[in-house]
Formats: C-alpha cells, sequence, structure tokens
C-alpha cells in the first residue's frame, strides 16, 4: 500500500522535562535523511500542540513543530481521545494535522516499521 | 533477529535497569544487538564517575561490564551528552573542561547513527 515509516510517539508534555525537544531534534535528523515518519501525539504528549505557548527562555515547542512542513512531514496525527480529555485547544500553527481515534491510532502504530517513543 | 535499543531514562530510573535485562536476554536468545543508544537523560548511563552506595543498584557499572563481555559499543548522543557535562577525553580538551566521564565501551556519537540503526534493525525498543 504505503511506503514503510516510523511512527514518532510523542507522550510528554512540553517543557516538563527534555523529552519533548528531544524527540522532536531525534524526528529532524530522521527526516534529514528523508526517513518517511508519521509523528503521533499522544496522552500529554498532545500538549505540545496547544495553543498560546510562550515559554520563557526556551525554544517553543509548537513553533518547531509547525515546521515539519519544511521537512516533508506533511501531516501529524493526533490521538483524538488525549485532546478531547484534556479539553485541548489545538494551535493554529501546526499544518496538516488529524484527529486519529483509538482504534485508527493503533492500526496507524501497526502498520509501522519501526515505532520510537519521547 | 536485528535489535536498536534508544534509552532515554537516567541511572535511577528503573528502565535503566530494566533495559539491561532486556539486552541481556537478546544476547541469551541469540539475537543480534545491532546499536545501544542512549539519548536524552539516557546518557547518565555512560558515566565513569557514578558512585553509588553499596547497597544499591550498580546500574552504570553493570551496563559498562555488560558491553564490555559481550564486545558492545555503547553509543552516546554527543549533544544530549555535552549539555549535561558529560564528556569524553577529546571534548574535555575542546572546551577545555576538568572531567572526563565518558570512556569505552561507550562513545559519543550522533543521532546519524540512531538513523542508520533503526534503518538496519528489525526492532527498535525505547525505553
Amino acid at each position: 500500500m504505503s511506503a514503510p515509516y516510523c511512527v514518532f510517539l510523542f507522550r510528554a508534555a512540553p517543557y516538563s522535562g527534555p523529552s519533548a525537544q528531544d524527540g522532536i531534534d531525534a524526528l529532524l535528523a530522521f527526516a534529514a535523511f528523508e526517513q518517511p515518519i508519521k509523528p503521533l501525539f499522544i496522552g500529554d504528549g498532545v500538549f505540545q500542540l496547544a495553543q498560546g505557548q510562550t515559554p520563557l527562555d526556551r525554544k517553543n515547542i509548537v513553533k518547531m513543530i509547525s515546521a515539519f512542513e519544511i521537512y516533508d512531514i506533511d501531516q501529524i496525527y493526533v490521538h483524538k481521545e488525549s485532546a478531547l480529555s484534556r479539553n485541548l485547544r489545538l494551535s493554529q500553527a501546526i499544518g496538516c494535522h488529524t484527529l486519529v481515534s483509538h482504534p485508527d491510532t493503533r492500526r496507524l502504530i501497526q502498520g509501522a516499521r519501526q515505532v520510537l517513543s519521547f | 533477529m536485528n535489535y536498536t535499543l534508544v534509552i532515554q531514562t537516567s541511572l535511577h530510573c528503573p528502565s535503566a535497569a530494566t533495559a539491561l535485562k532486556f539486552a541481556q536476554a537478546l544476547i541469551e536468545t541469540k539475537h543480534n544487538i545491532l546499536c545501544i543508544f542512549c539519548y536524552g537523560d539516557g546518557v547518565h548511563l555512560a558515566n565513569g564517575n557514578t558512585v553509588p552506595p553499596q547497597d544499591e543498584q550498580q546500574t552504570a557499572s553493570n551496563w559498562r561490564s555488560f558491553a564490555v563481555e559481550n564486545n558492545l559499543v555503547i553509543t552516546v548522543c554527543i549533544a544530549a551528552a555535552l549539555k549535561r557535562g558529560l564528556l569524553d577525553k577529546d571534548e574535555a580538551l575542546r572546551y577545555n573542561k576538568q572531567g572526563i566521564s565518558i570512556e569505552h565501551p561507550f562513545e559519543l556519537g550522533g543521532l546519524g547513527q540512531l538513523v542508520e540503526a533503526t534503518a538496519n534493525s528489525d526492532r527498535v525498543i525505547s525505553f
């Protein structure tokens, strides 16, 4: 069907620790090597896409995510239940995104060649 | 099968020790460990200067022994290591720092190595 892809799971809140930034850095490294990637934001990871982030003295996570398109990552996936249960308002800055239901999330992960988790 | 292990948790998280048990099981079941990549807080695994109390887990030295016994090199992300103050001899010289904490069997490397290992592995397990 489609080309083999890696799923990058983003599970951490944006400024809670190093994981969110580290995950994005790793994703960009993979993208630079032209590896097909499907980023999936799940659990507290959906907060990385939240509207109105104004971090002090650190890199703005949502701005980095909005730059994914430059690296040919034209679709990001957001676990619907995680976003709804957190009453999340998605940032306007992020590009094409798909809210995926729980069964579709499972299919997305099962269809991946590799899964990396941050 | 070829495995890549990505370790991102610090020494004091149980998963640093679990990851070692997993790696040992891979060896015992005759799988091939293509790459062990320490990223984020996982770089602390490579710290040769840890001195845990005798009655506590000796995670860093257990990892070191495991790698030496099985002739493995553990790759440590250089960016993550530097910002946490973990340097090998070359980086300590380059940045004029006193402490050398990373030595064989740990080696500083880049995300490019993780990309290559992921491409050549059947399984990538994140800890």
